[in-house]
């Protein structure tokens, strides 16, 4: 809690900042459907997030947070809610790719009601312009060394993405539709505990 | 005998025209000679001559008859002496060829071949920036060779402009600059002209109004002759490239996404992928439909570029050239009729 609390106030001081650059904020709903090889903890939900991008030359920084709740499919489980903040930063390659290091970190509430998740990701983003107006973009990642709150390991996690974004020519307001699929194949000993999950954000940014 | 050449010369010549405010004895003689009195003429003529303040013009007139009634008396020596005071006072005064006898004229020419006078001075009206041009100035020297000496006096200028060895026709110029390149003064300046052969001299004058001026300068330019500025971007047609790169994307993330499902795990209604999908088809059609936006047109650019570049050039010259021209004086000299 203490680092998704941190991880907000990032978000909403360096704005402050940093708008001299090229940055653009971003608010948005989610929608999610969260997995884990359990029935009881399969469930959707939704819940409303922020973000901030930040282009400076051939970088750019994109950080994200969102908190939704999922009600499980099992009436009897335990409704929870998922926190997360992701961070990732780029360097483009051409104009059209870049490569995409950063982190995340899952948050559960309340505790043991699904896996708390942290992880590095190492992966590439395309980004390509309709026209003036709109651009498309997919990103794929592969996770590196997630660790869980109950502990375990991955040998194999990885996500792509996949959005859309229309709006005034200047930059100044952006609709964004977006596509976030993440699967994480932990194993407890010789146990298959996987998680996967689905996201859909779609939200307004303002650009400075 | 003598009668017949003074009714030809009669015949030929009406006489000078008469001047508004002629001397009574000028008129006397002039009077006489066209009634062929010859002797009254001469007196007259004389009498007008003894006059201490007899003008220049009626005493050039005076000699003028007197040489003229003694040629028609055959009196050769003294229609050539008559002649020769004639030209000292009047050198660009000459009997005209077309209307005199030849016997006349041929008399004149004697006299003229005997005196050194500078006559039939010519110089125009010119405009030039100082230091770049000159005012031309030419003459006629009676005896040859003659050394001629050019000297330009006025407004504390005081300087030789030229000096020839002229044979019949003279010319002179006069850059109106001090030693220094400077343009002299504006004001009146006379252009005086000294002929000397042996010991005999004349001088002869030109007068001269020289005026100062701005030059004009050049007005910058905004194009360039033979070239037009091109369009730097272009309206390429209409296409389907958004819908296509929007469903080349679609099917790379929905495609493996779908793909890399975990089958250990119930099938997700996939509303998300299926939401987002839709979103980015709908926006690559709707984009599709939209006129393309416009292009750059990198040659055009590049033309455009050097087009500019050669017209802040051209302007960057032409204000070096303005800020000469300012520092400049343009000089303008007239030539003034003004009594030698």
């Amino acid at each position: 809690m203490r680092g998704f609390a941190l991880s907000l106030l990032v978000l909403s001081v360096a704005p402050a900042t940093l708008c001299a650059q090229k940055l653009r904020l971003r608010l948005e709903a989610i929608g999610i459907t969260y997995q884990e090889v359990r029935e009881g903890r399969d469930g959707f939900g939704g819940g409303g997030g922020v973000g901030a991008e930040l282009r400076l030359g051939r970088f750019h920084v994109v950080a994200s947070a969102y908190n939704a709740h999922v009600e499980p499919d099992d009436t009897t489980a335990t409704e929870f809610d998922v926190r997360q903040v992701d961070l990732r930063i780029g360097y483009a390659l051409t104009p059209f790719f870049s490569l995409e290091a950063g982190g995340g970190r899952r948050y559960i509430e309340p505790d043991l009601a699904a896996q708390e998740v942290g992880l590095f990701r190492a992966g590439v983003f395309s980004e390509n312009q309709l026209n003036r107006l709109a651009s498309v973009w997919v990103r794929g990642a592969y996770l590196l060394g997630p660790q869980f709150s109950g502990g375990g390991s991955a040998d194999l996690a990885f996500e792509f993405g996949l959005g859309v974004g229309i709006g005034t020519a200047n930059g100044r307001i952006r609709f964004h539709a977006e596509y976030e699929f993440q699967r994480i194949d932990r194993r407890v000993g010789n146990d298959e505990v996987p998680l996967q999950v689905s996201l859909a954000r779609t939200g307004i940014a303002v650009g400075f | 005998m003598r009668v017949l050449p003074s009714l030809l010369v009669m015949a030929l010549w009406a006489g000078p025209p008469m001047a508004a405010q002629q001397h009574p004895d000028v008129a006397a003689a002039r009077q006489a000679y066209q009634s062929l009195d010859y002797r009254l003429a001469i007196a007259a003529a004389r009498r007008a001559l003894a006059q201490p303040r007899l003008s220049a013009e009626d005493r050039a007139t005076a000699y003028e008859l007197l040489a003229f009634t003694y040629g028609a008396l055959d009196s050769t020596t003294q229609a050539v002496d008559a002649f020769r005071e004639l030209i000292f006072i009047d050198p660009d005064r000459e009997p005209d060829p077309r209307a005199i006898s030849p016997r006349i004229t041929a008399l004149y020419a004697n006299a003229l071949g005997q005196v050194l006078v500078v006559r039939r001075i010519e110089a125009d009206t010119v405009s030039f920036v100082a230091g770049q041009g000159e005012i031309p100035i030419m003459f006629d020297v009676t005896r040859r060779p003659a050394r001629v000496t050019a000297r330009a006096v006025g407004n504390g200028f005081d300087a030789v402009i030229a000096t020839d060895t002229v044979v019949d026709r003279g010319h002179i110029t006069w850059t109106a600059t001090d030693q220094l390149g400077a343009p002299v003064p504006a004001g009146r300046y006379r252009i005086l002209i000294e002929a000397a052969v042996g010991p005999d001299q004349y001088t002869s004058q030109v007068v001269l109004d020289l005026q100062h001026g701005t030059v004009d300068t050049l007005p910058h330019v905004s194009s360039l002759e033979g070239y037009t500025l091109q369009n730097e971007y272009e309206q390429p047609g209409r296409n389907w490239k958004p819908l296509g790169l929007a469903a080349l994307y679609t099917a790379l993330a929905s495609g493996a996404s779908l793909a890399l499902e975990n089958t250990n795990l119930a099938n997700p209604p996939r509303r998300e992928i299926g939401g987002v999908s839709l979103a980015v088809l709908v926006t690559g059609f709707v984009m599709s439909l939209q006129r393309p936006d416009s292009v750059p047109v990198p040659a055009n650019i590049l033309y455009n570029q050097l087009f500019r570049e050669r017209l802040a050039d051209e302007n960057a010259e032409i204000a070096a050239q303005n800020a000469r021209r300012r520092r400049q004086v343009m000089l303008t000299i007239v030539p003034v009729n003004e009594p030698q």
